[in-house]
């Protein structure tokens, strides 16, 4: 028990002040052998699931994600049932909690490898996948957190509006960009700031853009160790999981813009 | 009084020990005079002290006079409150490195490179035997170089110890080739 606490205390002292340790793979060597990294690789397979368990488990406890009365997606029918009952709604609802950061640390992963091997920096997929393992699921779960927050709790609207604001005008900017005329759900805001900030929410925004800073630098810094890179390769990447969400909305106006290209044929 | 000890493979060797004691320590001498005994300096890290507060205070002043800018009021303030956090952030790493660094004390000798701090009644010592030095390397950060400090590294990845913010590096540098070669050439 002391052990699980002082490792859980020098994390978040890690985190907090030391993010390059907890980023870091411990040792530089990279002449391991087959069993050593199969052992290392499922150490940081169970940290990552310990991870997702903590951040989706008191999220679906909360009742986020799929709850007594809602409708369960189709895809999870098959699972669940047309009338699941309460153990199968918390594992339908863990499920889709934890689906959004996993999605998000494999997009993540992928986007921040293929810029190392374009660059010519990768020491390998593990030590990528250990800084964005840590990465991920302490910041970028703390982010996803914070914003499941402001989605749900009250007095903080006008800092939830300003959120969702920010998301619209990025999609409009984008839109704009490509010079699309395609029509986006939500009309574009007439303001990005709804109204003044209620204290709890401005903490709330405050502690979120903090924890976007950590999250970034903790890839520059996992790029930087673990890769021997120089600072442009860790820019680059930075850069390259910037671009994600940008490739992302770029991808659905093409494939919203060639769909109604064949519904009009 | 306890003590840990622990040996990793590549010979550096590890003590914790809930003893305050520390040895006086002194700048170093001649490059290849041994023993050195030396502690780092606190000034590389009080410099960057200053500059995080002078980022932080120049980013506020421009958000603070610049605010439709920026987004309007709502939005400078969130800013403005972000740089504050981050900033204060970076001061308490840099503090808690300060009050490490003023406890630590390196030694070079002829058999062994020891570093050793004392922290909250607790000793952590690490040494690395002569004959088991592989690398060195030195490094100079803008501020180390323009106050004449260095960092030095020992066995990279071996289980490495750092002479961190080092006076006179070069000199202790090349106490280490010393060392590194005369236990070749005994060897031989």
């Amino acid at each position: 028990m002391g052990v699980i606490v002082g490792d859980t205390v020098r994390g978040l002292y890690h985190a907090v002040f030391r993010p390059s340790r907890l980023v870091a793979v411990p040792g530089r060597r990279t002449d391991r052998s087959t069993a050593e990294v199969l052992r290392q690789s499922w150490q940081l397979l169970v940290v990552y699931l310990a991870n997702l368990v903590l951040y989706a488990g008191p999220l679906t406890l909360a009742g986020i994600g799929i709850s007594a009365g809602s409708s369960v997606p189709n895809w999870l029918v098959g699972v669940t049932g047309e009338e699941p009952g309460t153990a199968a709604l918390f594992f339908a609802g863990f499920l889709q909690n934890s689906l959004y950061l996993f999605g998000v640390t494999v997009a993540t992963l992928v986007g921040v490898h293929f810029a190392l091997l374009v660059t010519l920096q990768s020491d390998g997929f593990f030590r990528t996948a250990y800084s964005i393992v840590y990465s991920t699921s302490i910041y970028l779960a703390g982010i996803f957190t914070i914003v499941w927050y402001l989605t749900t709790a009250g007095g903080v609207a006008n800092a939830r509006q300003f959120v969702i604001n920010l998301q619209v005008e990025f999609i409009y900017a984008v839109i704009d960009l490509l010079g699309s005329d395609i029509a986006f759900q939500i009309a574009r805001p007439e303001t990005i700031v709804p109204g003044p900030f209620s204290v709890v929410g401005e903490a709330a925004l405050v502690a979120l853009a903090v924890l976007v800073v950590y999250y970034f630098y903790s890839l520059y810094l996992g790029t930087r160790l673990n890769h021997d890179a120089g600072r442009f390769e860790s820019y680059l990447v930075i850069v390259v999981v910037v671009a994600l969400p940008v490739l992302y909305v770029v991808g659905s106006i093409v494939a919203t813009t060639i769909q109604q290209g064949s519904m009009l044929a | 009084m306890t003590t840990q000890s622990s040996v990793d493979g590549n010979g550096a060797q590890e003590r914790d020990t809930d003893s305050p004691e520390r040895q006086d320590s002194s700048r170093p001498q001649a490059a290849a005079s041994l023993p050195i005994e030396t502690s780092p300096t606190i000034r590389p890290v009080l410099v960057w002290m200053v500059i995080t507060v002078a980022l932080a205070a120049a980013v506020i002043g421009y958000v603070s006079s610049n605010t439709d800018q920026v987004g309007g009021q709502e939005i400078a303030n969130i800013l403005v409150q972000v740089v504050v956090v981050i900033a204060l952030l970076v001061l308490v790493r840099l503090a808690i490195k300060v009050f490490v660094l003023t406890r630590t004390e390196y030694v070079v000798d002829a058999t062994r490179i020891r570093r050793q701090y004392s922290l909250l009644l607790r000793t952590w010592e690490r040494e690395i035997p002569a004959e088991m030095i592989r690398s060195r390397e030195l490094r100079q950060s803008r501020i180390q170089k323009l106050l004449g400090y260095g960092t030095i590294e020992i066995n990279r990845g071996l289980g490495d110890i750092r002479l961190e913010n080092v006076e006179n590096p070069h000199d202790i540098a090349d106490a280490l080739t010393v060392i590194t070669r005369s236990d070749s050439d005994s060897k031989l």
